[in-house]
């Protein structure tokens, strides 16, 4: 099957990276299917996709990539609504944001993060309660701005 | 829209499991508790509206930019990659 995109034209549906949104992509509660893409090979980006709505896709990375300590607490609810038993099970990419001709100014979203169950390829963007992780974290620190 | 008007310590029930309580509330200020099943997502919604605006956000980048954000990645010597830590809360059976 093929899936039209607005950023990457005509590309083929690999249900291995399909995943379905038990609970929605803050914002987004009509789009429940999306596609994990890599943005190219050994990239630290790839692409969330929706396999609805050609022209919607967020940016996701690891935060570790940037060197930040992530360590979260999954809360109950969401581990019994994504069926979750061991941490093995768990993915968990945060959103990132590219402000347009500004790539320095980038942040990465540490306060709700994506968790998927992989076995199931069920997932949540999942609001953390109890940390001080920021929504518009940035991947640069303010000296390297100059 | 129905608006209830409550005093401190006045109650409001709704649909038989979520109850709210008005716990206290002087001038612009108001202490309200919930009580709701773990499936009720409860948010303040400043949060719920900044994570919201940052989905959207994420949403305007175009392929271009992420090559041009990685090109400041590779540069920057103080990259180094840390795994993620989840942490799993284990029921007492």
């Amino acid at each position: 099957m093929k899936l039209q995109t607005t950023r990457f034209g005509e590309i083929e549906i690999d249900e291995k990276f399909c995943f379905e949104m038990i609970s929605p992509v803050l914002g987004y509660g009509d789009e429940a299917k999306f596609m994990l893409i890599e943005h190219s090979e050994n990239s630290s980006f790839k692409w969330f996709q929706s396999i609805k709505t050609p022209d919607l896709a967020f940016v996701v990375s690891l935060a570790g990539i940037f060197g930040i300590d992530y360590s979260y607490e999954l809360p109950e609810d969401v581990q019994e609504s994504l069926e979750i038993k061991e941490a093995e099970d768990v993915l968990t990419v945060n959103i990132v944001v590219i402000p347009q001709g500004e790539p320095k100014a980038s942040t990465i979203n540490l306060l709700a993060p994506l968790v998927f169950n992989i076995n199931t390829r069920k997932g949540a963007q999942v609001i953390l309660t109890g940390t001080d992780y920021a929504v518009n974290y940035p991947l640069f620190r303010q000296e390297a701005l100059c | 829209m129905l608006v209830l008007s409550r005093k401190n310590g006045q109650k409001i029930i709704i649909n038989d499991d979520i109850e709210i309580t008005i716990l206290e509330s002087k001038f612009d200020h108001c202490k309200i508790a919930i009580d709701a099943p773990r499936s009720v997502k409860i948010y303040r919604e400043e949060v719920y509206k900044q994570i919201q605006l940052s989905n959207q956000m994420s949403n305007t980048a175009s392929v271009e930019s992420i090559d041009s954000l990685t090109s400041l990645i590779n540069t920057n010597p103080e990259a180094n990659t840390k795994i993620n830590k989840v942490i799993i809360k284990k029921k007492d059976t």
